[in-house]
């Protein structure tokens, strides 16, 4: 982390959808191994889902990923509000990323992302990637690909 | 029809019996209304049968004491009509929701609610992530600090409005306005503790304070935009301009739409979509010195001015219940009565021989 005028320049946040992202069926398992192995690297995690909050949260509570992640959204806002008040919430603490991941598995969510939020790296599950398990070769790229 | 047992909280509030009235004309639901608060009043048990005594909701025991409430009585829902029974309730809702009771609350979310509840947050976020039009602000816990933070937004040459970042209708807000001419208000109007000067304000709260918020003061036309919503969708967006005020709640006012009426409209869908709002909440408005209508607050559930829109033809308790029952009907469209006036009245309420009774029968 480099600090400039009093803000901390961090590493890089990864805001993930919840249904067929971070649950993408068959690979829940892995995904708690991957998710952890990303949180080890410095990488901060979050959720931006429209799920009902409770069972959402008993879900992570089961795969005992809760701990994964510093900002849980599930509401009804689209995800691009949901990402600019998870950022709000970073910068209110000082920390500012250096890259700032978005996937999720509908389309429209992540063309609602790039035309509202600038400088996102947007990845669509299930088309730039096959599962969580590809999430640390995305973080560990420059974001070209 | 389907019977119902609707537990309606606030029930010495000033609409409540016209809450109960709208609730009770539904066609769809035979609806047994329940009240519940924390102070008695011989409005509660003329407007309905079973009223209840429950702690104060900044008491941590109120949400205790409200669900075992529901339980005992078989609640199918609860409508909160005050804004601080819908925190404490939503840190609760899987409880709740696991004795089978739907709150109907305007978020689900515990800390989205506490930015929309704190005044000083809610501007922020409706600033910063929705980005529509605020009004200046500031805020200060210190008296130095608020020295500093009305200079800084130009007073005393120009009013300016300092609030709690916390507090419930209107309580704690002042108007600090030097040029007031303090000798004619005196002597020529009733008593009103709006108007205010800084030294007066820091002489009674002293040198910290919990959170204050200090804004530019709008002068112009007040606006409450009544509304209905479902998961950050709008189905109704119901313009009250505000013509009278006592006290901080509204006696008057007009349901029509005037110039800024698209505004207003665009104002009040970007408020529910930014939060993902559900049900009900009223945006308060009011233009500033160049005549754009800036956001104030949003006021979650059933409030005094829900009144006028039941009257102008949107039944908000009822289509609340259907929401809560998810039997709203997504293609609905409302039936407005523009023009309609509302001007608010005292109606006494009597006991006597164990008989209560109302002023006007």
């Amino acid at each position: 982390m480099a600090e400039k005028s009093g803000q901390v320049t961090s590493r890089t946040l990864v805001v993930l959808d919840f249904d067929q992202t971070v649950l993408r069926t068959g690979h829940e398992e892995d995904g708690s191994a991957v998710l952890l192995k990303l949180k080890g690297m410095g990488v901060e995690l979050c959720i931006a889902s429209r799920n009902d909050r409770y069972s959402l949260h008993r879900k992570l509570e089961s795969l005992f990923i809760d701990r994964a992640f510093r900002y849980v959204m599930s509401d009804f806002r689209p995800k691009f509000y949901q990402m600019r008040h998870i950022l709000w919430l970073y910068s209110g603490s000082g920390i500012v990323f250096s890259r700032v991941i978005f996937v999720d598995d509908d389309l429209q969510n992540i063309e609602q992302m790039k035309a509202n939020v600038p400088n996102i790296d947007c990845y669509q599950m299930g088309v730039d990637l096959q599962g969580i398990q590809d999430l640390p070769r995305v973080v560990v790229s420059d974001g070209s690909d | 029809m389907r019977r119902l047992i609707v537990l309606v909280t606030g029930s010495s509030g000033t609409s409540y019996g016209d809450i109960v009235r709208a609730l009770k004309s539904s066609k769809r639901y035979r609806i047994d209304v329940v009240g519940s608060d924390c102070r008695e009043s011989l409005s509660s048990k003329h407007y309905v049968k079973r009223n209840y005594l429950l702690p104060d909701n900044r008491n941590p025991e109120f949400a205790n004491a409200l669900l075992d409430l529901c339980v005992r009585q078989k609640i199918d829902i609860v409508l909160p009509t005050q804004t601080g029974d819908q925190l404490p309730i939503c840190e609760r809702l899987g409880d709740f929701r696991d004795a089978n009771v739907e709150p109907a609350l305007i978020v689900t979310d515990p800390f989205l609610l506490d930015v929309i509840l704190n005044k000083r947050k809610m501007l922020e976020y409706c600033k910063e992530i929705i980005r529509i039009e605020t009004p200046s602000y500031s805020y200060a816990d210190t008296s130095e600090g608020l020295r500093r933070a009305v200079q800084r937004l130009g007073h005393p040459e120009i009013p300016v409005v300092v609030k709690p970042s916390f507090a419930d209708g209107g309580r704690g807000t002042r108007i600090l306005n030097e040029r007031v001419d303090a000798r004619r208000r005196f002597l020529s109007e009733k008593p009103d503790s709006t108007f205010s000067s800084l030294n007066r304000v820091l002489n009674t709260i002293g040198d910290s304070f919990p959170e204050m918020l200090v804004m530019e003061y709008l002068p112009g036309k007040e606006y409450m935009l009544d509304t209905l919503c479902r998961k950050g969708k709008t189905f109704a967006v119901i313009p009250e301009i505000v013509t009278r005020n006592a006290e901080g709640v509204t006696t008057g006012g007009v349901v029509s739409k005037d110039d800024n009426f698209d505004s207003l409209v665009r104002v009040a869908e970007s408020v529910i979509e930014g939060f993902g709002l559900s049900y009900s909440v009223i945006v308060h408005l009011k233009e500033n010195a160049s005549g754009k209508p800036s956001v104030l607050g949003i006021h979650p559930g059933l409030q005094d001015t829900t009144v006028i829109s039941i009257a102008a033809g949107v039944n908000i308790p009822e289509l609340m219940v259907m929401m809560a029952c998810r039997e709203f009907d997504y293609a609905y469209s409302p039936r407005i009565a523009w023009g309609l006036k509302m001007q608010r009245v005292w109606r006494e309420v009597f006991e006597y021989g164990g008989k209560i009774w109302t002023s006007d029968k």
